[in-house]
């Protein structure tokens, strides 16, 4: 096994190899920055490009687009509270308050830092995992996969603490957002007004860039000033204290990690998943919740290690059975089948050296792409500074324009100024906004997954059940609703307990 | 002099005039192909579909009379009516023409919600065709058609498979009426792959999909093909359309047609159906069909047009079978 | 107007909502059964919860002690600074201005047309200025997807 580990990482240190990897970096940051761009459009462009190359050198240059996309997301993310890719918006959450405050290159240091981390797990946990890799996606079904929709959407509300109602709330219209379209399952189209576009559904990148970038230069432009508003001094020096931010918050970097290679692993669930679930966890875990959202660096950590950690145990499902575990795995089997491989179940063990080459390329772009970040991190962070009337239009602009080129229909547009005023009106009206995300993301899966399930079941509420891993997540569940309401029951029983000792003694 | 300087100026113009509106029309004529010409892919981008066309577009280029780029444009959404309707609204002037899931792709028509009609767009050529198969878990205790028939007495046979508008769950539907065996489809799955790995994991009890995918599923111990609907099988052992008499279901074949907007001239329908058949003679992509293993069917435009034709008389027949839920 | 202690644009933000809802739930009440099951439940839900909220805006006792006990943040949060009406109308308008525009006249000519508008009548800065970044726009645009992304470049309802 390490020596086929190894072969990988020699066939990558050639100087062709090399410099593809730098090239797919390069392009990978910055498709990642430019919000409805990202991964999958980048190696989709890049695919022409590939014909003449080697497979090896081909998996070089995808490696280095897909581990540098989430550093320029999480850029831009940062900086103008733009997701530069959909997972990164729940880096906008605090990493822009911190912006704000002119702590930008905190964030980014933070960001850099917990990337390079999370990549680090998320490949040693693909490389760990690669021996069971056929029985862990055959572990996970539609009923699976509805509990953890279930488990995903509890865990956003019971986070949202001191806004609970609210965020229920925000959580069912992000749940009856989800519904629209068309839904083969149960049959027939659903809140489309008989609206061609929305037969696919509100579509989850441009109402993203609504609801974070738009909202927030709608925002931006209403008080003026620049970014950085009242901050006396952008504090670029921090950045390395935001490197070891990281460090100092290992529990939220590995629980990020943790929960990033989870759920990378399971097809179908994407990065938005990670990111947000990580950022809700760490804000449970937390001794003072209500500093999230405000400029707590954890809520930068927690979701970028996710996001990479995401990235390298994506690939499982893809190495098991050759199936693609997300947009950007389908276009690299395509690259695959281009360069006249197969990829099927045999994938491990027929192209052996292709895979690894990858997965090494995966981890060296994100590690350099994250070292890159931070050297453009002092000439970035003066965008903070810009005033607002320049800065919005150019924002606006961009993410306007970006979000129809996420699949050229100009459509997107309208869905993207629709919920930026939603957004806007959200950050007015203090409704929180991540509830929604999650919501609009879950809620499609596990309505589809609990038709499946029932299917599978014959009706039966059973198949929840008597499936191990569908059992155990259940248990979580309750578990995790159940939790809170014993810990305020306890809290009057310890009081009382310890009066009592202090009295008597 | 001023009067013939003025009188050799007028002639100068008109002539110039004359010139370049000859020129003009000349160039419109025989100019074909001049822009960039765009493939669409009615998918996102890694797919089949999208891969087919992109291993052929190199090859394309270089057939054409003029070296111009052909550009892969993914359309994805609608379940492909919407790569449909921006073919049937594109300019008729071969700067636009994509390939289409056939028969799957009539159903969204059949069902009256679309706004274009497959067979009034220009019938190109094809890029290829896959014939279908039945398959079961490895493990599954289901070895054989007659066993799946004698499940089918006591409960519905369970299929996992796509949405309506793909030829693999008209294939389910028809297949299983054509054997007699009771169906209840497990559809919703997201991608083209997913309800594959459904078939692994157990969600239901067979799969029907085409072969090479379960060619290479099999190769990997995660399915067992039990039937194909080939007429002459490929595989040593297992039934085909001619053992299991039944010759209907080798007319299930998904076609990969490729077509321009309706009312395209018909020189320049002629100059990309020869360029694409000659493409997929080209050396470089029959050795990449061969590897990839994928089976290229050139066909001229009148035998795209003809099997159109025929997959849409295979459709209406099997109609009322295909109502979706 | 006030109602129940409150001056009803308080109550705005609700009542907003419930009004999408209801409508989202009547919709939903047409589609068979089990189209409708999931989509009804979840309407259902958050009606209730936004009377919740609605109560909870009110200055009567049990909506102050809905509010301590569901969403005591609202209680304890600094309340973002209430910008004037016009700005925030103004500022709606320019986004919805520009979605228009790329709609109805295309990116190429939309999108510069937005950057010099925004930089010279809103921004006041000098026509020079506005100019310039407009063509960077331009440029920017045109290169990004004629040229990088060769994605069709949308051309307004009025293209050919």
């Amino acid at each position: 096994m390490l020596d086929l580990w190894l072969s990988g990482i020699q066939h990558l240190l050639q100087v062709r190899e090399l410099l593809f990897l730098m090239l797919g970096m390069a392009i990978g940051l910055i498709f990642g920055a430019i919000p409805g761009l990202g991964g999958s459009c980048a190696l989709a462009l890049l695919m022409p490009l590939t014909y003449g190359l080697e497979p090896i050198t081909a998996l070089a240059l995808s490696g280095g687009v897909m581990g540098a996309v989430p550093m320029g997301g999480s850029i831009t993310a940062i900086l103008l509270n733009t997701p530069g890719t959909a997972p990164n918006a729940a880096t906008c959450l605090d990493g822009y308050p911190l912006a704000k405050q002119g702590k930008a290159g905190l964030a980014i240091g933070a960001a850099a830092s917990a990337n390079s981390i999370g990549g680090i797990i998320g490949t040693i946990s693909v490389l760990a995992v690669l021996p069971i890799a056929k029985d862990l996606v055959l572990a996970f079904g539609p009923p699976e996969f509805f509990v953890l929709a279930v488990l995903g959407l509890i865990t956003v509300a019971t986070a949202s603490r001191g806004k609970l109602m609210r965020g229920l709330i925000t959580g069912a219209l992000g749940l009856m957002i989800s519904f629209v379209g068309y839904n083969d399952v149960v049959g027939g189209e659903r809140f489309t007004l008989g609206i061609g576009y929305l037969w696919d559904g509100v579509h989850l990148v441009p109402a993203l860039i609504g609801l974070f970038a738009v909202a927030e230069m709608i925002n931006l432009s209403v008080k003026g000033g620049s970014v950085s508003g009242d901050a006396r001094n952008v504090e670029i020096t921090s950045m390395w204290s935001g490197v070891l931010e990281t460090f100092r918050h290992w529990p939220t970097v590995l629980r990020g990690s943790l929960i990033g290679t989870v759920v990378g692993a399971i097809p179908g669930v994407g990065g938005v998943v990670a990111s947000f679930l990580s950022y809700s966890m760490t804000v449970q875990a937390s001794k003072n919740p209500e500093s999230f959202g405000k400029g707590n660096i954890q809520g930068v950590i927690a979701p970028e290690a996710a996001i990479n950690a995401k990235d390298g145990s994506a690939l499982i499902p893809t190495l098991a059975f050759g199936i693609p575990g997300g947009a950007e795995m389908a276009v690299f089997l395509g690259i695959l089948v281009l360069h006249g491989l197969q990829p099927g179940p045999m994938i491990l063990t027929q192209n052996q050296t292709e895979i690894y080459g990858l997965i090494w390329a995966l981890t060296a772009s994100c590690l350099l792409a994250s070292f890159i970040g931070l050297l453009v991190v002092r000439p970035l962070a003066m965008i903070t500074l810009v005033d607002s009337e320049i800065l919005v239009p150019a924002v606006i602009c961009v993410a306007l324009v970006g979000s129809y080129a996420v699949d050229a229909e100009i459509e997107n547009v309208v869905v993207t100024a629709i919920f930026g005023l939603l957004g806007y009106l959200m950050i007015r009206f203090d409704y929180p906004r991540l509830t929604v995300v999650i919501a609009m993301v879950l809620g499609g899966t596990a309505e589809r997954n609990y038709y499946q399930s029932m299917i599978m079941g014959d009706g039966h509420w059973s198949i929840f059940v008597s499936r191990p891993i569908a059992a155990v997540l259940v248990a979580g569940i309750v578990a995790l609703l159940v939790w809170p309401a014993l810990r305020g029951l306890a809290r009057p029983l310890t009081r009382r307990f310890t009066l009592t000792r202090r009295g008597g003694g | 002099m001023r009067a013939g300087t003025e009188f050799h100026r007028r002639e100068f113009l008109l002539a110039t005039a004359a010139a370049a509106t000859l020129g003009f029309v000349g160039r419109a004529r025989a100019a074909f192909p001049e822009k960039d010409i765009f493939f669409i892919v009615p998918y996102a981008p890694g797919g089949g579909f999208d891969t087919h066309v992109r291993a052929i577009a190199p090859a394309l280029e270089r057939m054409l009379p003029r070296m111009v780029n052909v550009v892969p444009l993914n359309v994805p959404g609608g379940a492909g009516s919407r790569a449909a309707n921006q073919l049937a609204r594109a300019k008729p002037d071969g700067t636009t023409i994509g390939v289409f899931n056939i028969p799957g792709m009539f159903d969204l028509q059949q069902e009256g919600k679309a706004d274009y009609d497959l067979t009034r767009f220009t019938w190109i050529g094809s890029l290829g065709r896959d014939h279908y198969a039945l398959a079961v878990g490895y493990d599954s205790p289901v070895k054989t058609v007659d066993d799946l028939r004698a499940l089918s007495r006591t409960r519905p046979v369970k299929f996992t498979s796509t949405g309506p508008s793909s030829t693999a769950y008209a294939a389910t539907l028809i297949a299983g009426e054509v054997l007699g065996i009771r169906t209840q489809l497990i559809t919703g799955y997201k991608g083209s792959n997913d309800y594959v790995l459904g078939a692994v994991r157990g969600d239901g009890d067979a799969v029907i999909t085409v072969l090479p995918t379960l060619r290479r599923m099999e190769e990997g111990k995660a399915l067992r093909i039990i039937a194909t609907f080939e007429a002459h099988g490929s595989l040593p052992g297992v039934p085909d359309a001619k053992v299991l008499a039944q010759p209907d279901l080798a007319l299930i074949i998904l076609e990969r047609l490729v077509a321009g907007p309706p009312n395209m001239p018909n020189e320049i329908r002629d100059t990309l159906s020869s360029a694409l058949i000659k493409a997929m003679a080209d050396p470089a992509v029959v050795a990449w069909a061969k590897q990839a293993d994928v089976e290229l069917q050139p066909e001229t435009a009148a035998q795209a047009a003809q099997i159109l034709a025929d997959q849409e008389k295979f459709f209406q027949k099997w109609k009322r079978y295909l109502t979706s839920g | 107007m006030r109602v129940l202690g409150r001056p009803l644009a308080e109550y705005m933000p609700a009542l907003g909502l419930l009004a999408v809802s209801v409508a989202y739930l009547v919709v939903a009440l047409g589609y068979k059964p089990d189209s409708r099951a999931v989509p009804v439940a979840v309407a259902g839900t958050i009606i209730v919860l936004l009377l919740l909220d609605l109560i909870s805006r009110s200055e009567t006792r049990i909506g102050r002690s809905l509010l301590a006990l569901l969403n005591p943040a609202a209680l304890t949060d600094q309340k973002p600074v209430a910008a004037s009406a016009g700005r925030q109308v103004a500022a709606v308008l320019w986004i919805l201005g520009f979605t228009a525009g790329l709609v109805v006249l295309g990116i190429l000519t939309a999108a510069p047309l937005y950057v010099f508008a925004a930089l010279h009548l809103k921004g006041r800065r000098s026509i020079p200025v506005a100019l310039a970044a407009a063509a960077v726009a331009l440029l920017a645009m045109w290169l990004l997807f004629a040229v990088a992304l060769r994605l069709p470049l949308y051309a307004g309802l009025f293209a050919a």
